[in-house]
This record gives structure tokens, sequence and C-alpha cells, in this order.
């Protein structure tokens, strides 16, 4: 009996999987290849949070990233605004069949703290981007199914649906990946509850080199009102970070 | 005056053993950038160039709700700071950093005119890192009461269990090793011992009180193990590795223990001045993950070099103490922008169950579970609510503390809350924090 179900359950996998023909993985690939192959890179961003009654704060982090093979990166953001924050570091070893391993650096106290990545679905900085919205994109973490395609602001999108494979907290993510530079334009994402919480924006794309790179990012969180902008500064790729750069002794270093 | 003066360099050595600091630690600048190669890419060597500055304005103010054991001891604090942070990259991986700290106290309990947290010259380079100056470590990975971080002295004038770290002159140097030697090793050298500041007759609690002896907390008057005095050499190693998703450390550290034991007075009966005993301590840490599960722990084996007794003259044998427990996150439980942090430690030492009188001094901690829950409010003031309690399972003693914390426009942070003491019994190792509860309220602005 046990054996029937889990080949049932396995056949209903592999007809999901099958039923785009592999097309929206394949989609996801590509929309991947363009934003990779950078190397390393610095960026300062900008992070604009605003309530539902219009009040906005800044925040404002400088992230290093170091591209390794298949996808097992390492980044390190780092905090400059606000001032009380600043000095304090995210210290993230991803890991695309598993577990990330986090360290949080507090300066005022000069210990490095281990964090539990498992909870991806924390708010980042207080803001209405998810943990799992900024480090926990990796390809193989996710079940892709094409599902349509749709005009957005009048721009051909293949619309691809995404499950995650791992706990989240969504069910399911609806992307607009354009057919023409094949780069993701819009995001929606279903929480636990089957409804709509929070749609993302990414915007100005630039090419750097090889790599397309979105320099705005905008999430809104439709259930409480509040919003958050991301605005990328100063990028750039090859700067010969190496994986020195990247440890807990690291973290304590005052970047400039 | 003049004593106020002493205070005031207590933790700081006379000018001539500051010449001969400055002249060992011009040295070791000296030699340790000539021993190493510089940085391999000049692009990566600039990415580390700047100057950054930043620096805080602070008011601190304590209220004490119950009359003091002592007349001596006022019933509010209050004190004021202004501290920089100045930190300079230079190419090839070099780096320097001063921070400079001004206090002034009202009650004069902690006049720190000038204090150095940081003043040190480093390199950071592919594979390896020294640093050499005045400098604070931290080796804590609990979040209660550490065995483990044992390098800096520490300012007890206003608090016991918490009190702030003080610099020590150091030269420090870590190599990152091969994957089959573990992550890295860490090697200290602590050239000159820096005796630290005790509580004085104003300060609110004192190991003296409710005893019929005085404390001679003079700096000038402590006594030492050993003869080179303040000037025996102290070194530590530290080994790390990374075995799956933990963190695990080793260390040993030889040296004076950072916290002394009072002894009489040779020539001055009923009057205890503090004594610094000579230890080898060696010891592990280890934090890590299991799921949401964050577990933490220390263990430390302490020896004393030569003999050291307890107050009825039995020998002090080496004993083993340690810190252990878990941190777990409930996310989003009430509210989807607000986390609940619950945390379990266990404090405890191989001699817990002794009469205090046949151990060498004061242990704070021997048979204490530690509770802790914080609650965060994700939004853009970053509010936090705290509330943590030692509790001495075996004299029903208690500590605890609670506190409110947010941001105020940015540039401002105010933090309130209650320390209180309660306790079990009229013969606890706390009894002379009583009566040492206090309001508390703290206003910091950043710039």
């Amino acid at each position: 009996m046990l054996t029937r179900l889990l080949t049932g359950i396995l056949l209903l996998c592999a007809a999901a999987q099958a039923a785009d023909g592999g097309e929206g993985r394949a989609i996801h690939v590509k929309y991947d290849s363009c934003r990779h192959g950078f190397g390393d890179e610095t960026v300062t961003v900008n992070m604009f949070l605003i309530n539902a009654n219009g009040d906005t704060t800044t925040r404002r982090v400088k992230t290093l990233i170091l591209e390794r093979k298949e996808s097992f990166d390492y980044s390190l953001i780092q905090f400059m605004d606000p001032p009380d924050v600043r000095g304090a570091g995210l210290l993230t070893y991803q890991n695309p069949r598993g577990e990330d391993q986090q360290w949080l650096y507090l300066p005022e106290l000069r210990r490095v703290k281990v964090i539990s990545s498992q909870n991806k679905s924390g708010s980042f900085m207080g803001s209405e981007f998810a943990y799992e919205d900024i480090t926990g994109n990796s390809l193989d973490k996710f079940e892709y199914r094409k599902i349509g395609e749709a005009d957005l602001e009048g721009m051909p999108c293949h619309l691809i649906e995404k499950k995650p494979l791992f706990t989240s907290g969504y069910v399911r993510v609806k992307e607009w990946i354009d057919k023409e530079k094949c780069l993701l334009r819009r995001a929606e994402m279903i929480d636990r509850k089957g409804s709509l919480l929070k749609v993302e924006l990414d915007e100005d794309w630039r090419l750097y080199g090889n790599t397309w790179k979105s320099d705005r990012l905008t999430m809104i969180n439709l259930q409480t009102g509040k919003k958050t902008v991301l605005v990328f500064s100063d990028r750039k790729h090859r700067v010969g970070l190496k994986e020195g750069d990247f440890t807990q002794p690291s973290m304590q270093r005052v970047r400039f | 005056m003049g004593a106020l003066l002493r205070w005031a360099r207590a933790p700081w050595p006379g000018p001539a053993c500051l010449c001969l600091i400055r002249l060992r630690m011009i040295r070791l600048c000296m030699i340790f950038p000539c021993l190493f190669p510089f940085a391999a890419s000049p692009a990566a060597a600039m990415e580390g160039t700047g100057f950054d500055f930043r620096g805080s304005l602070e008011s601190r103010f304590r209220v004490f709700p119950q009359d003091a054991l002592d007349p001596d001891q006022g019933s509010g604090q209050h004190a004021y700071g202004i501290e920089a942070e100045l930190n300079l990259g230079l190419p090839h991986g070099l780096e320097a950093r001063a921070h400079p700290r001004l206090r002034l106290d009202g009650n004069r309990i902690r006049q720190n005119p000038l204090v150095m947290d940081d003043f040190y010259l480093g390199q950071f380079i592919e594979g390896l890192q020294w640093r050499a100056g005045y400098q604070v470590f931290s080796w804590k990975v609990v979040e209660s009461y550490s065995q483990a971080d044992v390098l800096n002295q520490t300012d007890r004038r206003l608090d016991l269990l918490d009190p702030d770290k003080l610099a020590e002159p150091a030269a420090f140097l870590r190599l990152d090793l091969p994957a089959w030697l573990g992550e890295a090793l860490e090697a200290y050298s602590l050239p000159y011992f820096t005796p630290g500041p005790l509580p004085r007759s104003e300060s609110r609690y004192s190991p003296v009180t409710g005893t019929p002896f005085t404390l001679v907390s003079d700096a000038d008057s402590a006594t030492y193990d050993s003869p080179s005095g303040r000037w025996e050499p102290q070194w530590a190693l530290r080994h790390l590795w990374r075995p799956g998703s933990f963190d695990v450390a080793f260390f040993w550290f030889h040296g004076y223990r950072r916290f002394p034991v009072f002894a009489p007075h040779p020539a001055a009966p009923g009057t205890l001045v503090p004594r610094y005993l000579r230890v080898e301590q060696g010891g592990m840490t280890f934090q890590g993950t299991l799921g949401n599960w964050i577990l933490k722990g220390e263990g430390s084996w302490q020896g004393f070099t030569g003999d050291v007794r307890g107050p009825t003259g039995s020998p002090v044998d080496p004993y083993g103490s340690f810190t252990t427990g878990f941190e777990y996150t409930f996310y989003a439980p009430i509210a989807a922008d607000q986390d609940v942090v619950t945390l379990v430690e266990w404090i405890g030492d191989t001699d817990s169950g002794k009469d205090p009188i046949d151990l060498e001094g004061f242990r704070p901690f021997q048979n204490d579970l530690f509770m802790g829950l914080r609650y965060v409010f994700n939004g853009l003031s970053d509010a936090t609510a705290t509330g943590g309690v030692f509790w001495d399972y075996r004299e029903g003693d208690a500590l605890y503390k609670l506190e409110l914390r947010r941001r105020f426009f940015t540039h401002l942070s105010c933090s309130a809350g209650y320390n209180g003491v309660m306790l079990g019994s009229d013969t606890g190792r706390f009894q002379f924090l009583d009566r040492s509860s206090n309001l508390f309220a703290d206003l910091k602005a950043y710039w």
C-alpha cells in the first residue's frame, strides 16, 4: 500500500515537472546565467523603509559577494546606517543544496554570533524583504513551471511559477521574466494561507560587463501597506576579493 | 584629590610603564609588517582604504529606590560620556584604529577623563592577520556568564555582572590553517597586566559591604603572585575549527586571572587588598545551529600557579566551570513583524556545593540557570523588550533585568529598565548586592 502511495506521489511530481517540458526551469537557468559570472562584487545599498503612513527611514549597507563553484557563494553585508548599528556585519556561506551558514558580528560587544538560517521568512533589517528574498535564490531550491505568457507594461513576458523546496514563508512565487533579455521584472509572493502577500518590482536593469544587475528593487507588502525600496550604487565587479575576505575576522574590518 | 587622580588613572599604567609598553609595541609594529608579504591583489588592497569617523554622546542615569546599606552609597548615579571611533585603512591591508572615550561621572565613582578602548595598528592579508597595540578581544559565545572570555580586564566600579571591558596592551596574530588542520590558529602576547578598578565606597555595591573589613581598592596596593608583578609575561593560544555547522575553539591562557581575590593587608589588620593569582587556564567554546536551534557552550579548566589557599587555610584545587545552553527564535508568533527569542543557559563549576570559605575567593555563578526572553519589533525603530534572570537553584537568589530599547530619529537610541536583586537567604553569595536594585535610563546620540 505504502509503495503504491509513494509511486503515485512520484508519478504526480514527474507529471507536474514535465507539464511545461522543463521550460520554466530552462528560462530560470537563462535568467540565472544573465546575473552571474561577475566573479566578485562590491556594492552599496540604500534601503528606504516606508510605512503605511508614508513615513520613511533610510538604511545603508555595503555588500561584498564572491562567486564560487556550484553556487557555494560567500556574501558579507556590512551595516553603515543607522549609526547605532554601524559596523555590524552578516556573513553568509550559501549552500545551494542545504542550509546556509550565517554569522552576525556585533561591534559593540566585539562578538561573532552564529545565527540560524533555517527561518528564511524573517525580516531582513526590519524591511519588507525576507532573508529568502535576499539570499535564498539558488536555482536548485525551487521547482519551476511555466504557466503562461503576459505583457507587463507593453513588455512580453514569460509567466513562471516557482515553488520553494525548503521551509519558506511562501507557498509559491509568480514571476514575470521578459522574453527579450530574460530578466525578472515582477514577482508576486503567495503566503501559506494562499493570499497575495508581497509584490517585488525589479527595475533599472543595467549591464555590468557581461552581467545584468537590477539597481532598484521594490518590495510592497499588500497586507500591511509597508514598502521597501533598495537602490544599488557604486557597484564594482572583479575587485579582487578572495575567500579570506569572507571570514569571521574580516567582518570586523571597517569598509570604506 | 591625589587619590582621585590615582583612581582616574587606575586602569592605566604610570608614565614610566607606558614608555616601556610603547617601546615594546613599537618594536612589534616594526617587526610584524616585515615578517609577512603584502596583499597579492592591488585592486583588493585598495578596496579597504579610506578614513572613517563616528562618535556618540551618552548620558546614563540610575536611581536606587531602597535605602543603601552604607551611608556613603548614594541613591542616584549619573554619568556623561563622549566617544569617537577613528579607522584608517591603508594600502596592503594595513589598518589603524583609535577609540578614545571620555567619561564624566557625576558621583565621581568612575571618573575616567580619557580611556582608550582601541589604539592599534594591524594588517589583514590573505591567510594572515596581526594587530599590535591596545585592544579589546572577545572569546565569548554564550549570552550570560562567560567562562572563556579571559583576556581583557574589566571595570567593576558600577557593575559586577556585566562590567565594561578595558583594552589590554597586546600583540595578536592569526594564521589561517589548511582545512585538515582546522580553520585558524591565534596567538596573543600580553606584556603588561592592568589591575582592574574595583568598587569604591560610593559605589552602590562592594565585596566588603556588611563585613567588618575595609577594602583598599587602590590599584597601586594590589599584590601579585609573580615576582615580576605587572610585567609578568602573559600569553594565550586559540585553535579554531568548524566541524559541520558548528564553530569550535580550544584555548589556553597563561597569566593573571583578571578578577582578584581579597587578601588581608600584612600591615593593616581588618584591611583587605586585591591579590592577583597566576593561572593556567584551558578550555573550549562551541556555537552552532541545529535547524532553528542555536546551541552554545563554554567550558574551562583553571589551575593555580603556586600555593593558593582559602580563608580557612585549606588548599584550593584546580577546578572546571561551564556555561552551556540554547537559543530558539519564534518567528512572527503574534504579529508578522515581531519575533520572540528565548534563551536558557546553565552555569556551574566542579566545586558547586562546597562551602565558599573553602574556595580561593568569590565565584559568582556555581549553580545557576539563566533564562532570557527578547521580543523584537522589526519596525523602523528596531525596538526590543528584553528580560533575563540569573537564578541560583541552591541558594534561591535571583538577579534579573528588564529593559526596553528603541531608536528615535535615526541618530538617537534610548534604553530604560530595571535591575533587580532578590535574595533567597541572609547568607547567600550575593548578599553584598542587597538593596542595589535600580531603575536605569540611558540615552545615546550617534553621528
